[in-house]
């Protein structure tokens, strides 16, 4: 623990530099903010670069900085597996639905979907699935967050907890879409430059020659020449697939990502935007192919770094941080430790935000109380995010000491079973109707949800049983088709009752062209 | 189906879905072969890249496949913003919808 201790002041000190920007970014931000639009979207006034470092930022989790270097550094190869599954859902939701969503939008998907379907029962499948999915992935990041934290600068993980949602609750609630903006960029554009120069640092030590890193990889690791190819993580063909489709497509379904595609003015900003993140994020990830490798190389025999029985002491999320450490000292360290608590925050605040946005535009303002005013609904929103935020505190609380790695998983596949299918037929095919979308969502949520806790993730690990009734990790393989083929019959036995709110013509002029979009009153 | 479509409206959509549609295919082509290629045969990505180095086959395409999801997306950015923003608004001149 003396490693962790020494970088502990200056860790202190960067993280407190990080929340003073912050906060006083959120402070310039609410004296802007005046109507919902400013909340939710920021006006649709952020440019694409901005935007597309903020969509990096949402994406690029604590979990996903410290999991895959951990993850290269005990398996090797298949850490990149990962990695890559994370990466090229970006293209396809580039190529499928950034433009149209666009276009077609405002602030959330419900008003998409609603724009062509009917208003009421399918806004509260559409937020159902955004908080769903926005409670379960806080829930497992500030779970995440709180044992780093408690680690890192010693303090109890309540307080660690408490703190990850107190500053999310300010910078959401007051700050709005252009405070939790910036508030990306700025944990982006850091996490980047730490980890360019923890990868030059370590190529630095092997003369710029990644063979001779993976030379000295091979030398350190228990497991060898085996760490250059798919191993452990490969045990069943079905079950990557599965893993594969819910990266892929969960990816083009995740709402605080597609949030982000209503905060610029128009189509080409939002182009713009899915570039310079996935450009952020190719670049990143490879980083952090060298940072595992690197780590296996530099630190994998070092004993100060290591508990006696050889584990790596405080867990394997530590391993980027001991990096820092063995490359440059403490300071580096404390950066890098504080690098990661400011990438808790943005991620947490980029959820909070798209869940509160659901919670008071979708439930409140179309259902609840149709014709709610500008400020009511601004209220509405800041109950929204106090709502999430003190539902997140609870259940991490009680899941301190659950085994919740299924978490991200299920998020993915509900984002892949309900979001994409329900977003994909709603641009795409004429036949779809309220009652067809109602119910392929519905059976994609359920689905995701039912085959995860059947799963042997849940149903081994936390319940405890002996076998798992569903073998697979990732139920995605099954409940996307699942929610297509529900979507596609219902629409199809119930085409000549119900006639679509708008003419499916309309759809394709107005998402080809955004020429329609209401102007932000 | 789409007949009352006036025709800019139409051609607009068919580029956009033919290379929409292109370039999904390519990518997710390209991923679930990857991921086929780990699954059933992960002996092929052990192979060294030459007899002489550590660097494995694996790693190489899986620089690849990353390199080719960014690729991908520059190339759409590129065509998109030279073809569609200008039929975009020849679109909307000739429908005279204001924004």
């Amino acid at each position: 623990m003396s490693v962790l201790a020494s970088a502990r002041p200056l860790a202190t000190l960067f993280f407190m530099i990080f929340v003073g920007v912050t906060l006083a970014i959120t402070l310039l931000a609410s004296r802007r903010n005046r109507s919902k639009s400013d909340y939710y979207t920021a006006s649709s006034r952020i440019s694409g670069i901005p935007n597309g470092l903020a969509i990096a930022g949402d994406y690029t989790s604590a979990a996903t900085f410290l999991g895959v270097t951990a993850l290269v550094f005990s398996t090797g190869y298949d850490g990149m597996i990962y990695a890559i599954g994370f990466l090229v859902g970006f293209p396809l939701m580039l190529f499928l639905v950034a433009e149209p969503l666009r276009n077609l939008g405002r602030f959330t998907i419900g008003d998409v979907v609603a724009y062509r379907l009917g208003e009421g029962p399918l806004r509260v499948v559409t937020a159902t699935s955004t908080v769903v999915i926005c409670v379960f992935y806080l829930v497992a990041q500030i779970v995440g967050g709180g044992k780093l934290i408690q680690l890192l600068f010693g303090v109890p993980y309540a307080a660690a907890v408490v703190t990850i949602a107190a500053l999310m609750l300010v910078y959401v609630a007051f700050g709005g879409m252009l405070a939790t903006t910036w508030v990306q960029i700025t944990k982006a554009v850091l996490l980047l430059v730490g980890s360019v120069v923890m990868a030059t640092l370590i190529l630095g030590r092997f003369g710029f020659d990644l063979d001779a890193l993976f030379r000295a990889a091979v030398a350190a690791h228990p497991k060898h020449l085996a760490i250059m190819a798919p191993g452990g993580l490969i045990t069943n063909a079905i079950s990557t697939v599965s893993l594969g489709m819910a990266l892929i497509f969960g990816t083009a379904g995740l709402p605080h990502i597609l949030m982000r595609f209503f905060t610029v003015p128009d189509a080409r900003q939002a182009r713009t935007s899915i570039a310079v993140a996935t450009g952020f994020i190719a670049v990143f990830y490879s980083l952090l192919f060298v940072l595992g490798f690197g780590a296996i190389a530099v630190i994998g025999k070092d004993l100060h770094y290591h508990t006696a029985s050889g584990a790596v002491a405080g867990g394997d999320n530590m391993v980027a941080l001991y990096l820092a450490h063995a490359l440059a000292g403490a300071p580096f360290m404390g950066f890098i430790a504080a690098v990661a608590f400011a990438t808790i925050l943005a991620v947490v605040s980029g959820l909070t935000i798209a869940g509160a946005s659901a919670l008071s535009h979708d439930l409140y303002a179309r259902v609840l109380k149709t014709g709610a005013d500008d400020a009511q609904e601004v209220r509405a929103f800041r109950t929204g995010t106090v709502l999430l935020s003190t539902v997140a505190v609870v259940l991490a609380l009680a899941f301190e000491r659950q085994n919740i790695a299924f978490l991200v998983g299920l998020v993915f596949a509900i984002a892949a079973s309900a979001n994409f299918p329900l977003l994909i037929l709603t641009i795409f095919w004429r036949q779809l109707t309220t009652p067809g979308a109602i119910a392929g969502a519905t059976a994609g949520l359920i689905g995701a949800v039912v085959l995860v806790i059947l799963s042997p993730a849940v149903w081994v690990t936390v319940f405890g049983q002996a076998s798992a009734p569903f073998p697979y990790t990732n139920p995605a393989l099954f409940s996307i088709p699942l929610a297509f083929v529900v979507a596609i019959l219902v629409s199809l036995a119930t085409r000549r009752r119900t006639a679509s709110q708008t003419s499916f013509n309309e759809i394709i002029i107005r998402s080809e062209i955004g020429a329609l979009r209401t102007e932000v009153t | 189906m789409t007949d009352d479509l006036p025709d800019l409206v139409r051609r607009l959509r068919r580029a956009r879905l033919t290379l929409s549609l292109a370039l999904t295919a390519t990518v997710a082509l390209a991923y679930f072969l990857y991921i086929g290629l780990l699954a059933f045969s992960p002996a092929a990505f052990a192979t060294p890249l030459r007899p002489t180095a550590t660097t494995s086959v694996g790693i190489i395409a899986g620089f690849a496949m990353i390199a080719l999801g960014f690729a991908s997306t520059i190339a759409y950015v590129v065509v998109a913003n030279a073809r569609f923003d200008k039929l975009a608004r020849a679109v909307r001149e000739a429908t005279s919808v204001s924004a």
